[in-house]
């Protein structure tokens, strides 16, 4: 399967609020850091073409609201995507604990073919800071449990592990976007049942 | 210091500065300069000292010199002020024009603190709004920033800065319409005089006809009243009735200023009306639906970039809220104007929503019951939403529930933790 083809590949970065998504996200797409805080309103997303083994591929990133009072509207755009960025502050460990909800939440909203291996990726963001209060450890474990995904330990300000982190999700993306398209050459067989047919004819009131 | 600490303090050094030029504008700069003293607000000794000096000009000067009440905002402080106009009319001799000016102060003085009182008793305690009382209006400051098309002051029309100023708005208690038609009391209880000029009717020299204000159902004479015809706000929200009748003059002026303003509440006054008037429910879904569209575009850079809101500028009010109508968005509908006009710009919101934008088709929603691929919106029909977790189902899948099933989650989760 030697597809050349552009690809599209759709990452979602979700966590508690004040993580730092969105400047993770700006530090990986436009090289950018701003220690003001703004809350992101709704979801956005931001496109970033990257060469994943050789390949020409286009990261269709959206950034999400962490704060409740956003949380108003929808998430369909859960929908079809190829990698899961997970979210926590090193410095807050309440950040850490609300990590098992944001991956149910994400299973259960974008129902993937296969949950179990569904490529998530898990940062540590703020490693710049010096009151560490989620150890290393503790995160490589809680990792470890979900299906070993990837933890990555990042600085959004220093630009630390941000694009290695990033590479990770590209290619895990890839492997999963690939797989789809295996599944999409083999669809579904619809089967037409004929006497579901008839039965509905009989019931018909007319 | 936070950015929002450092803005209201800009807030109040600007204020002050503009507080001093309005200030200096309105009143004499003297006054100004030491307003902290009560005194010098009211004391006559300031105008006795100009009116000897400038006596051909005493008239101008009175009016130079307006006094303002609408300093005194507390009780306390009218008290004080009372006090001290009683000191000095005991002072002043005994017909004198200055005496007169004086008492007519002080009965303006007990007038406005029987006025305060009043709205302070009906206002309670626990209100935090601050509030200023001028001409019995209730300016009640406004905290936040507005951010659609500029807010004008009506005293001096200029541009409110509204990130940097402090302003006020009327609570605007007489914005109601009379909701009974034509209230007619009769000629005695007006005295057989014009409602507005005070004019009596009489019979002796030449017969002045008594003409009813079909408005407030008053009697005027014929200079107050021309004869001249205008929809009746009453007829219209108890019956759709838009024919137009004879009112007075002040109800016709009154009727064209208020026109526009959104100040009927629909669903309090006669919900009966949706049911009756098919374009009246048709539009009240359309603006339903707006409201909620209102959070998509919120949120959505396109939206802002394109100013889709502002498509609504013509009809403000519709961005802010679904049940306040204007008298003019009455007449509309009856004329249908209006079922068009909303009709296109409901389309062109769901266009952007479910069509053209990537950012706002995203945040729709999947139902989780059915997991049916196709995204909802919470504005679609057939969908209901979940009223703490805004989750959307379709409706026949919802109804088979017995609850949401994300706020079941919510609350499994919550107790896990704990």
């Amino acid at each position: 399967m030697a597809t050349r083809k552009k690809v599209l590949l759709k990452v979602i970065i979700l966590g508690d609020s004040g993580v730092g998504k969105t400047s993770l996200m700006n530090q990986y797409v436009n090289k950018k850091f701003t220690n003001q805080y703004k809350a992101t309103i709704g979801a956005d997303f931001l496109t970033k073409e990257v060469m994943v083994d050789d390949r020409l591929v286009t990261m269709q990133i959206w950034d999400t609201a962490g704060q409740e009072r956003f949380q108003s509207l929808g998430v369909a755009f859960y929908r079809g995507a190829d990698c899961c960025v997970l979210v926590h502050d090193v410095t807050a460990p309440t950040s850490f604990k609300s990590l098992d909800s944001w991956r149910d939440e994400f299973l259960i909203q974008a129902s993937p073919r296969d949950p179990d291996n569904f490529p998530f990726v898990l940062l540590g963001n703020k490693v710049d800071l010096e009151n560490r209060a989620v150890p290393q450890k503790r995160a490589m474990q809680w990792a470890a449990s979900k299906n070993n995904m990837p933890y990555f330990e990042t600085s959004a300000k220093e630009g630390i592990n941000v694009e290695q982190a990033f590479q990770t999700i590209a290619k895990n993306a890839l492997a999963q976007e690939t797989e789809v398209d295996i599944y999409n050459e083999f669809p579904d067989h619809i089967t037409i049942n004929p006497d579901s047919r008839n039965v509905r004819n009989d019931n018909c009131s007319c | 210091m936070t950015i929002y600490q450092m803005v209201d303090f800009l807030k109040d050094r600007l204020n002050e500065g503009l507080g001093w030029i309005s200030g200096a504008l309105q009143y004499s700069p003297g006054k100004m300069d030491d307003s902290g003293d009560k005194e010098s607000l009211w004391s006559s000794e300031d105008g006795k000292s100009h009116d000897m000096s400038l006596t051909d000009e005493a008239e101008e000067n009175y009016f130079s010199f307006p006094i303002d009440d609408s300093l005194l905002q507390t009780p306390d402080e009218i008290e004080d002020a009372i006090e001290r106009v009683k000191a000095l009319v005991l002072e002043t001799e005994g017909v004198s024009e200055e005496r007169r000016k004086l008492v007519q102060r002080l009965i303006s003085l007990r007038l406005r603190l029987q006025d305060v009182k009043e709205i302070q008793e009906e206002r309670g305690e626990n209100s935090s709004e601050e509030l200023r009382i001028i001409n019995h209006h209730q300016f009640i400051h406004q905290n936040q920033i507005v951010h659609r098309s500029p807010q004008y002051c009506d005293r001096c029309g200029g541009i409110i800065w509204t990130v940097v100023q402090h302003w006020y708005r009327c609570k605007g208690i007489d914005t109601e319409y009379i909701a009974q038609i034509c209230p007619e009391v009769g000629l005695p209880d007006q005295n057989f005089t014009c409602f507005e000029c005070k004019t009596r009717f009489t019979l002796k020299n030449s017969w002045m006809e008594p003409r009813i204000c079909n408005y407030n159902g008053r009697y005027f004479c014929p200079i107050c009243h021309k004869n001249n015809s205008h929809s009746i706000p009453a007829r219209i929200l108890h019956n759709w009735d838009f024919e137009e009748k004879p009112v007075s003059e002040g109800s016709r002026q009154f009727l064209i200023l208020m026109a526009r303003k959104p100040n009927i509440n629909l669903d309090r006054v006669n919900p009966k009306l949706f049911s009756f008037v098919e374009d009246l429910n048709i539009v009240k879904r359309y603006r339903e639906d707006i409201i909620i569209m209102k959070d998509f575009f919120m949120t959505c850079r396109d939206a802002v970039a394109q100013k889709l809101l502002r498509r609504l500028d013509e009809k403000q009010h519709f961005v802010e809220s679904s049940c306040m109508y204007s008298l003019q968005d009455l007449i509309d509908i009856n004329n249908g104007t209006m079922l068009k006009f909303i009709e296109k710009i409901h389309d062109a919101f769901e266009r952007h929503i479910k069509e053209t934008c990537q950012i706002c088709k995203g945040k729709g929603f999947i139902c989780e019951i059915c997991e049916n691929e196709q995204v909802i919106f919470p504005f679609d029909s057939a969908t209901h939403q979940c009223s703490s977790c805004h989750a959307v189902f379709h409706n026949i899948c919802f109804a088979k529930r017995e609850s949401c099933p994300k706020c079941l989650r919510k609350s499994r989760r919550a107790l896990n933790v704990l």
